[in-house]
């Protein structure tokens, strides 16, 4: 199956719109062999009636197959009604041969962010049950679902991304496909791929960049995702279907990490003694190599809190590393955590093994970022080290983390996730949110902690820190309880899949 | 609020509630292999393999019924004491079905095939949380 994918045409002003980009990549469409187009919304710039009557034209050239959703753009000044009129449904379920495409509208009325309701998120799953045996499932959705590098500051993922990351992992979707940021992106996240289209024709690229589309071959083993840029440069990039799912070969144990996040020692209700007294039986049992705790240490940064997190941490007696949250850092923590725990980037070596710490709080603001230069030095500093096995551990997330909303998320998390992932870090563990949750984007294994012992937490599993076993041939992590103790696993990859 | 009735739910296919990952042993390994790799992993049931396909499984009973009950060296090949043709339901089947398949056959572990190849395995402890799926659910609506 051939598929077209293009986004973002922005019909309107001849400022902003490049007529002569789309009547190109319109001749593409009609002359490849595609079986289907797929348009992934702001088909107008304004959401006004000319501009829709602008793009119908175009559209109208297309002589293939041709699904299109809304875009926030084409939401602006009430506009969403005029799509309908002038475009076609918002929402739909279209099966072409052994393929069904899922579309959905993200937009908002005047405003840029996205969303899935209630009722299109009961859609979406109802689709993807009732399509379960379909050999090739497609979601399209304007807002992308992962952070988009080269998108400056502004992450503008969906406010529910992390809970459609999860329905999508769960229903096997094959692809999805999004615009918005005027930026192309391919990710493969364990068998989806994640594909952004960039702008097919706004003059409003980034960075200097071109107008750009996407094409998909899909067959029974590969899924082949090509970037094109209108200047020719093109990228092609071959996934397998389906990883590997029975695991028979370990080889020996090399490493066992716990990752932990969101103690909150503090005197007050909120932190959870009998959770850490126990949790603390577990790790004795399971005698890890290396404890890291993801923030969330106390629950301010007061000296009281601070005296009494070293009273508890004192019972353990294993190598820990810290990462700071915000709360850690707040009022007279800025000091408290240097003088409690030492440097913010801390680190652990061993002649095979590195776990480099990246500090993300900024003081008294709720908002995480790590900032180019910084993520300069990281890049540099993973780049010369001769470990084989990298792990970078921070407090804000990297990617939506179901049952929770943005705020989690690193301010630059789309730059930041892209480049740990093409230099093929290993590990990434983060530790806010509270929620667990365990993928891997690319070759990188993303691993997200719930709180260990705060009273606020969002999972029915409880309280919890994840456990990593790092094989000679496979990377297993677990979730274990911190009551209870019992374990369950959050997912399993082989090492070095590529 | 309207609330999704329990039969609506056993409607739903299997493949959001499998498990698509599956520990294994080799047909050749040892019983005492195959019981240190489930205390390692804490799994109360383990596939047995042949070149990648799935060809038994073995249980936690097994080792009670079918290891020491009968007086088998730990040595013994695993292969001898697996369940061969284990029951085995497709991933787009509904939870009723695999429920029903559970009850009918007496096993608390199904494995899970796609395209006639196993990929995962479902517990009837994974479906009785289900209703916790119908939680996450909820708090996913906005």
């Amino acid at each position: 199956m051939k598929i077209f994918h293009f986004s973002d045409i922005h019909a309107g002003s001849k400022k902003h719109f490049r007529q002569e980009n789309l009547l190109h990549i319109i001749d593409e469409i009609n002359n490849g062999g595609y079986d289907l187009a797929i348009f992934t919304g702001d088909a107008t710039n304004e959401g006004q009636r000319d501009e829709y009557e602008l793009a119908r034209e175009m559209l109208d050239k297309i002589e293939v197959p041709l699904i299109s959703i809304p875009g926030n753009h084409d939401a602006r000044s009430g506009g969403i009604k005029l799509f309908e009129e002038y475009i076609g449904p918002q929402n739909g379920v279209k099966v072409f041969g052994d393929a069904v495409v899922i579309y959905v509208n993200s937009a908002i009325g005047d405003s840029n962010d996205g969303r899935v309701g209630r009722v299109k998120f009961n859609m979406l799953k109802k689709a993807l049950n009732d399509h379960s045996d379909k050999p090739i499932k497609i979601v399209a959705i304007h807002h992308h679902i992962l952070p988009i590098p080269m998108s400056g500051r502004e992450r503008n993922v969906l406010a529910n991304a992390g809970d459609l990351l999860d329905l999508i992992q769960r229903a096997d979707v094959d692809l999805v496909v999004s615009g918005h940021r005027h930026y192309p992106n391919v990710y493969k996240v364990e068998n989806t791929v994640f594909i952004n289209a960039g702008t097919a024709s706004s003059a409003k690229t980034r960075y200097g960049d071109v107008n750009s589309y996407c094409t998909i071959e899909i067959d029974d083993k590969e899924n082949k995702v090509t970037t094109k840029r209108l200047n020719g440069q093109n990228t092609t990039r071959n996934f397998k279907r389906k990883s590997k799912r029975i695991f028979t070969e370990f080889g020996d144990r090399e490493f066992r990490a716990v990752q932990l996040s969101n103690t909150y020692f503090s005197e007050s209700s909120s932190f959870l003694s009998n959770h850490f007294d126990q949790a603390l039986k577990s790790l004795k049992t399971l005698d890890p190599d290396l404890l890291i705790h993801c923030g969330g240490i106390v629950k301010e940064g007061t000296p009281r809190d601070y005296d009494f997190a070293i009273k508890q941490l004192n019972k353990l007696d294993l190598p820990m590393i810290f990462t700071p949250a915000a709360r850690d850092i707040n009022y007279i923590g800025y000091h408290l955590f240097n003088q409690s725990f030492g440097e913010l980037d801390q680190s652990f070596k061993t002649d095979k093994f590195l776990f480099q710490g990246l500090s993300t709080p900024q003081y008294d603001s709720s908002i995480g970022v790590v900032g180019e230069s910084e993520r300069k030095v990281l890049l540099e500093l993973l780049k010369d080290s001769p470990q084989d096995f990298r792990t970078v551990f921070l407090h804000h997330n990297i990617i939506p983390i179901p049952h929770s909303r943005e705020k989690g998320l690193l301010e630059d998390a789309g730059d930041l996730l892209r480049e740990l992932v093409d230099a093929d870090i290993n590990l990434v563990l983060t530790g806010t949110s509270y929620h667990p949750y365990a993928t891997r984007v690319g070759e990188t294994v993303i691993v997200n902690v719930n709180s260990l012992s705060s009273a606020y937490q969002r999972s029915r599993f409880g309280n919890s820190f994840n456990m990593i076993d790092i094989y000679e041939k496979a990377i297993v992590v677990s979730e274990v309880n911190a009551l209870w103790g019992e374990h369950r696993f959050l997912g399993i990859w082989e090492r070095n899949e590529r | 609020m309207k609330k999704t009735p329990p039969s609506e739910k056993l409607e739903i296919p299997i493949r959001r509630f499998v498990t698509k990952r599956l520990i294994g042993v080799n047909r050749d390994a040892t019983i005492q292999e195959a019981a240190s790799r489930m205390v390692e992993f804490k799994i109360s049931s383990i596939a047995v393999v042949d070149h990648e396909d799935v060809i038994g499984i073995v249980t936690d009973t097994d080792f009670k019924k079918k290891a020491l009950a009968e007086g088998r060296s730990p040595e013994e090949a695993v292969h001898k004491i697996m369940t061969s043709n284990p029951v085995t339901a497709d991933i787009n089947t509904t939870v009723r079905h695999v429920l029903e398949l559970m009850y009918k056959e007496k096993v608390k572990h199904i494995l899970v095939s796609e395209d006639k190849k196993i990929t995962g395995i479902t517990t009837l402890k994974e479906l009785e949380e289900l209703d916790l799926h119908g939680l996450e659910t909820l708090i996913a609506r906005e």
